[in-house]
């Protein structure tokens, strides 16, 4: 078949196909951050005395009192869109991709927007914590690897984590996370579960 | 992100998918988060290709889409596996909420093209109930257009991207791409035939 056999201009406009080419056309990341909202959300929503997710708990432990005074975790039940979004798609923000090398793979995202120090950590198909475990989020640059914080995930594997935390636009070379004791650890002992480096999407 | 869709459902029309959403809306029904994310990576593609045919800005429409599963996930004790399939079933909600986000806009901004899109033919496709192999070949060809744009040229995809996602018109791609009309116009219609005939062996495939 040639181009001038079949013009799809020549139909006219097909609705169907455009709108089937607009949804695939929709990048991964907004994907995954509206099921992340989902997800949240539907953590919220359980009924008392359905099991909770122990992520919604903000966990703040395990971080290092000088970072403390400047690092803000926020984990909301329903995010300011236009905030989330800023977040995510701001001139200013890098983005960090995380992976693992096991199948059925986690999947992470860091974004960090430079401009308001503001940094979005989207994960799903994390694996399930063990008792008394806790996911650790680390910032890692030359000399440091500085604790973004712990996390838990929902039944389903997801976490969302947001931070405030001011760290020279040019010092990042990795962003990773590891799983390690409930409350955390001043710097990482256990298993590396994803990580990424800077610049390596 | 998972594939969109089912994959099978090309393949078996859409029987055991059924059989599967309905065992995850009755996962759902008792709070479980697992089947919820399953059902969305399921569904998702499809859900927002019929959302974004009524509601054409993307924020918006990924707005209509997280309320749609959300809607699912508060009433997935309501559905009823005798009467419908789960696709269909979330189908008919996607098609409810995203007229309803039309309606709102339309009343919030007293836009004359919304009014338009609202007397127009689409409004008619999407309405009324779709049978459960509408739904499972709206998935299945959701995920088919979505493989097929990854093997496009990447200056026909980026082309269809300034389209579609950008809403640019084609002279305004051309000039922000300062390459000829006549370029840009052929990339289109080249993409936009290798997508038909990828559906088009859907299309012709026998009920």
């Amino acid at each position: 078949m040639t181009p001038n056999e079949m013009d799809p201009m020549d139909d006219g406009p097909d609705p169907e196909l455009e709108s089937l080419v607009r949804a695939a056309l929709t990048p991964d990341v907004q994907r995954d951050a509206t099921r992340a909202r989902l997800m949240m959300r539907a953590s919220a929503s359980k009924p008392a005395g359905a099991p909770r997710p122990a992520w919604r708990s903000r966990a703040i432990t395990g971080l290092s009192l000088a970072l403390a005074a400047s690092l803000v975790l926020l984990v909301r039940a329903k995010l300011d869109r236009d905030q989330f979004v800023a977040a995510l798609t701001g001139p200013k923000v890098t983005v960090v991709g995380l992976t693992s090398g096991a199948t059925n793979t986690p999947r992470a995202l860091m974004f960090w927007d430079k401009a308001t120090n503001k940094w979005t950590f989207i994960a799903h198909s994390m694996p399930a914590l063990g008792a008394g475990r806790t996911y650790q989020l680390w910032l890692v640059t030359a000399g440091q690897k500085i604790s973004a914080g712990t996390f838990t995930v929902t039944a389903g594997g997801d976490a969302l984590v947001q931070a405030v935390y001011a760290l020279d636009p040019n010092a990042l070379k990795a962003v990773a996370v590891t799983e390690e004791p409930a409350g955390g650890v001043p710097q990482p002992t256990g298993a590396m579960v994803v990580v990424g480096t800077v610049g390596a999407q | 992100m998972n594939p969109t869709g089912p994959s099978d459902a090309y393949s078996n029309r859409g029987g055991e998918q059924a059989s599967g959403d309905a065992e995850l809306l009755v996962r759902m029904s008792r709070g479980d988060e697992r089947a919820l994310g399953s059902f969305y990576d399921r569904w998702e593609g499809a859900v927002r290709a019929i959302v974004l045919r009524v509601v054409h800005e993307p924020a918006e429409a990924d707005d209509v889409v997280e309320e749609v599963f959300w809607q699912a996930w508060r009433q997935a004790g309501r559905f009823e596996a005798g009467r419908a399939s789960g696709g269909t079933w979330l189908l008919t909600i996607a098609r409810s909420r995203a007229l309803d986000r039309l309606r709102a806009l339309k009343r919030s901004r007293e836009d004359a093209g919304l009014d338009a899109l609202l007397d127009s033919g689409s409004e008619l496709a999407i309405h009324g109930t779709p049978d459960p192999l509408e739904a499972a070949m709206l998935a299945e060809r959701a995920r088919v257009v979505r493989d097929a744009l990854a093997t496009l040229p990447a200056d026909q995809r980026a082309t269809l991207e300034l389209a579609y996602l950008e809403g640019l018109s084609q002279s305004e791609i051309a000039e922000r791409t300062r390459e000829p009309l006549g370029t840009i116009k052929t990339r289109m219609r080249l993409a936009m035939i290798k997508l038909r005939e990828r559906l088009g062996v859907l299309r012709e495939e026998p009920a």
